[in-house]
């Protein structure tokens, strides 16, 4: 038994120091983000937008919007994204074997014809291109039908391959982006265009908010549980990716967030990979990596304006989904590249943020759970004292709930996007509420994610429109091998 | 006195206008967007409108497409005001039947005489 | 136990920790109340001194009262004077201007290009920059190549670029030649702005080091600075892809048939892609027919941007073009499919109906 007494109290003290740690060095960072936040607060009069959306200079963009059965939101997110303040861009839209009226509802609505496209084959996709169309009165609008259901990320590349500017987005059907939502992101393309290749933008919730013409015109932090704590878990989210890590250029984007690449660097590393949701986590490693490969100077940029609002699962069931699947797909990442990880050659993307990730993402859903487990059993068996448990609370809980709460009030003294009261004090019990039970739940279902990672199952869930259904890597090789030029 | 309708979505641009085309004895109205536009006009028609041609929700381009194509105000004359660079946009504003336009940052003083002359043009029509 | 005096230390940081968040909280919500007086009081003023400034910018006197406004109603006043100077242009711009330095705004901001706290440097620099007056040019060099935060050479380095002058021009082009206190990007856009100002010095820049020159082509091109033509004539022949690339553009933006000679030279076989790309480009934009016969040709290139540049550059031609592309659309092969998507765009661009795809989808060409 005391053998026992001392593993409990052991595994005790390890989750109060690993959660101490952990928190602490969120601090360092929010702290730091923070203070440079509240002092940019002004900031966005220095953004120079005018300019850009007047500059020539601006480079083109292609949007990309892979869609699978939205007949209801699709008009309007395509509308939306044809309404962008931007000198010149193209909206290419990705059917990617919808069963509804999605493809009738943009036919009808943009007067497409079916026309005639040569769609490169750099990026290797699965599924065949059925027919291209493009509206009748000549604006930038292109919807490509594609023989699916693919994963999304098929469909993303085959956007990437039609795409025909030298900037590519992919944007997601669930997020609403402001009018200058390109020129902010496009921002540090123009002014080092030598050296970056990539740029995302800080994203923000959009339930609750007041939407117009597909625009968010009054943010507000819808009711209940789930919305409020999102909320201020992106806020926090945004802030760590400012000047922490920005500045380390080994950022990593926030899952499901608004970034632009160069075109020529995507198609480079290979495209959307089908383990990675279409997403941006895996493919910022792998352009580290490939980049890092090639020897070639690059920065990944951040950009800390908000300016893109995504609609956030408001159930427990899709939340759960989502989380597991972003879990599963970090783990697969982050076993991929495992060659980066601790690697001084990948520099402080290889050193630094990756092990972070590993460490403090990954591990902590095991972690946090094992701390329920075993200050439960302890305190049950008296094997640990109430004081220990005391001190969990409040150095691993209430540390938590701190550095939430240092987000929110920094988003409060700088962009100030919520401006009535309830949303503030809605925010502030997220802060809270987060540590007092979301957190827990939260490491559960990451921790499914995980486990299916490593067991390689195939997820039985794949409801969300767009999700990929299918588990695993199977990343997209380049057609060819062809060296380019990052300036 | 003659009427002109100034749609922009920037309040200072509006005051700008506004208060040199009072002052050279207009009566002016105003909306800040394209729906506020399409609502005024449908109160009570311009002798001119000044358009902007990039606004949020309904673009300026739009709001003159549905004009052209109603009987009622497909003879209203059109000034688009428009930024730097934006040839696609004037472009297309001529196709759909625009009179002239207006790049900013603009000289108020040009814009008024940019009015007058769209004005005693389609007069003389 | 040895664990407890840590577990003391740590109860009473995690104490102070909760007392700190609460300081925090109470401190917000002061600051939202006190941001929501002041707004208001913001706004009062703003009503009070904008009718003054919008009849100083349509050519009225400045009241006294404007002139001397202090505090709030100073501040108000400038706000607004800055928000509508960067609207206008032109006469009006001169008359903000004006105000502006009766109220001594052009001592104050230069002084305040000193201030320790970088954002009001930034500040300032931006607001010289709308002022676009000489006397400011020398700090605001003095900002882009010495300011130790690059917020602030950027926002000084866009404020040089708004002054119109060659002082600025050089200054530009010399900040480039060290290790760059500034993006490239942001030099090239306050060229852009300066103008005519900054063509001399681009010019020569044509002759210089390997990055500049590429830049310098670039804006030569967007300014449409047409004897510049021999220049990059010169930099089309030799050097690196990305210098001849964007000569190449520059040229078809500047739309002379006398280029077309050297243009074609770099649709070469044996030439770079993306340089070949270009030229394809370039001819596009330049628009004379007798280059339809060497695009045409390389309508079958394996290269997808070279096919695909010269099919769509064939579709600006109008007459001799659209036939080339008909009689590749026709054929068999990848040429073909370039030249019904052009034959496509421009029925669409011109508000026809375009012809009807064949029943299987285009597949697309490596590259």
């Amino acid at each position: 038994m005391p053998v026992a007494a001392a593993t409990v109290r052991g595994f005790a003290w390890f989750c109060i120091g690993y959660f101490v740690l952990l928190n602490s060095a969120s601090l360092m960072l929010l702290a730091l983000a923070a203070g440079q936040a509240v002092m940019d607060g002004g900031r966005e009069r220095f953004a120079g937008l005018p300019e850009i959306f007047a500059s020539p200079l601006a480079p083109p963009i292609s949007l990309i919007l892979p869609v699978r059965d939205m007949a209801d939101l699709i008009a309007g997110s395509t509308r939306g994204l044809l309404g962008l303040r931007y000198p010149e861009f193209e909206v290419i839209v990705v059917d990617d074997g919808s069963t509804d009226a999605t493809f009738a509802r943009l036919q009808a609505e943009f007067g497409l014809i079916p026309v005639d496209k040569v769609i490169r084959d750099e990026l290797a996709t699965a599924g065949r291109v059925i027919s291209v169309h493009a509206p009748r009165d000549g604006s930038n609008l292109l919807v490509i039908r594609k023989q699916g259901p693919g994963r999304r990320a098929d469909a993303v590349n085959v956007g990437v391959n039609a795409a025909r500017h030298p900037l590519v987005c992919r944007v997601d059907p669930a997020a609403y982006l402001d009018a200058d939502a390109l020129l902010t992101v496009a921002k540090p393309f123009i002014e080092d265009p030598a050296r970056v290749v990539a740029a995302s933008a800080a994203i923000r919730v959009a339930n609750g908010s007041r939407i117009q013409a597909g625009r968010v015109t009054r943010p507000r932090v819808a009711g209940g549980w789930l919305v409020p704590i999102q909320a201020a878990e992106y806020l926090r989210s945004s802030l760590l990716g400012r000047t922490g890590w920005s500045r380390l250029s080994g950022m990593l984007p926030i899952p499901g967030g608004f970034s632009v690449y160069r075109r020529d660097v995507y198609e480079l590393v290979g495209g959307s990979s089908a383990g990675g949701d279409g997403g941006d986590l895996e493919m910022t490693i792998r352009i580290h990596q490939r980049l890092r490969d090639e020897r070639q100077p690059y920065r990944i940029a951040f950009v800390p304006e908000p300016c893109c609002w995504t609609v956030v699962p408001h159930t427990y069931r899709r939340l759960a989904q989502q989380r597991a699947r972003w879990s599963r797909n970090l783990a697969v990442a982050l076993w991929v590249h495992r060659a980066m990880i601790f690697n001084a050659g990948y520099g402080k993307a290889g050193l630094l943020v990756l092990p972070c990730y590993l460490v403090f993402e990954l591990v902590s859903a095991v972690v946090e759970l094992l701390a329920v487990a075993v200050f439960a059993a302890g305190l049950a068996l008296g094997l640990i004292g109430p004081g220990v448990v005391l001190l969990f609370v409040t150095a691993g809980l209430g540390y938590g709930a701190f550095l939430t709460l240092v987000s929110v009030i920094a988003e409060e003294l700088s962009y100030r996007r919520y401006h009535s009261w309830r949303d503030f004090a809605l925010l502030v019990y997220a802060a809270v509420a987060e540590s007092a039970g979301f957190r827990q739940l939260h490491a559960w279902w990451r921790l499914r994610g995980l486990a299916g990672a490593v067991l390689r199952r195939r997820p039985a869930w794949a409801t969300e429109p767009g999700a990929e259904g299918q588990s695993g890597p199977a990343f997209g090789v380049p057609a060819s091998g062809r060296h380019v030029h990052v300036r | 006195m003659t009427s002109v309708l100034v749609v922009d979505d920037d309040p200072d641009v509006c005051d700008l206008v506004t208060y040199k085309l009072e002052q050279s004895g207009f009566d002016v109205r105003r909306a800040s967007d394209g729906d506020a536009a399409l609502r005024e006009v449908a109160k009570k028609v311009p002798d001119l409108v000044l358009l902007d041609v990039m606004m949020p929700g309904v673009s300026g381009l739009e709001v003159l497409e549905r004009w052209r194509s109603d009987e009622t105000t497909a003879g209203m004359p059109v000034i688009m005001l428009t930024a730097k660079a934006q040839e696609n946009d004037v472009e297309r504003g001529f196709e759909l039947g625009a009179d002239d336009y207006v790049i900013k940052p603009f000289s108020p003083r040009e814009l008024v005489r940019r009015v007058t002359a769209v004005l005693s043009r389609r007069q003389s029509v | 136990m040895p664990a407890f005096p840590v577990a003391g230390f740590l109860l009473d940081v995690t104490g102070a920790g909760a007392a700190l968040a609460v300081i925090l909280l109470l401190g917000t919500v002061a600051a939202r109340v006190l941001r929501a007086l002041l707004s208001g009081r913001r706004a009062r003023a703003e009503q009070m001194m904008r009718p003054m400034v919008l009849a100083v910018v349509s050519g009225g006197t400045a009241p006294a009262a404007l002139i001397s406004a202090r505090g709030g109603l100073g501040r108000a006043a400038e706000r607004i004077a800055f928000a509508y100077l960067a609207q206008v242009r032109g006469e009006a711009a001169v008359f903000l201007a004006d105000l502006l330095a009766r109220r001594g705004t052009m001592g104050r901001l230069l002084r305040l290009t000193h201030s320790p706290r970088a954002h009001r440097r930034a500040r300032a620099a931006e607001q010289l920059g709308l002022i676009a007056s000489p006397e400011a040019e020398h700090r605001l060099a003095e900002l882009v190549t010495g300011d130790h935060n690059p917020e602030v050479r950027i926002v000084a380095t866009r404020a040089l670029g708004k002054t119109g002058s060659a002082v600025a021009a050089r200054t530009l082009l010399h900040s480039l030649s060290r290790p760059a206190p500034v993006p490239e990007g942001v030099v090239a856009s306050a060229l852009l702005e300066l103008g005519p100002e900054a063509v001399p010095g681009l010019r020569a820049e044509l002759a210089g080091g390997r990055r500049q020159r590429a830049m310098a082509a670039n804006v030569l091109g967007l300014l449409d600075e047409l004897p510049a033509w021999e220049g990059l004539v010169e930099n089309v022949g030799s050097g690196s892809v990305e210098v001849r690339a964007s000569a190449v553009r520059a040229l078809g933006r500047l739309g002379l048939p006398q280029a077309i000679g050297p243009v074609t030279a770099c649709l070469d076989a044996g030439e770079d892609p993306a340089l070949r790309a270009a030229a394809a480009y370039a001819l596009g934009r330049i628009g004379d027919p007798r280059s339809a016969q060497s695009l045409a040709a390389c309508l079958e290139d394996p290269h997808y941007w070279v096919a695909h540049n010269a099919a769509m550059a064939l579709a600006e031609f109008g007459g001799a073009g659209v036939s080339a592309l008909s009689l590749a659309a026709a054929g068999l092969g990848s040429g073909a499919a370039h030249a019904k998507e052009a034959l496509a765009r421009r029925a669409l661009a011109r508000g026809e109906r375009p012809a009807a795809p064949a029943r299987a989808a285009p597949s697309g060409q490596g590259q």
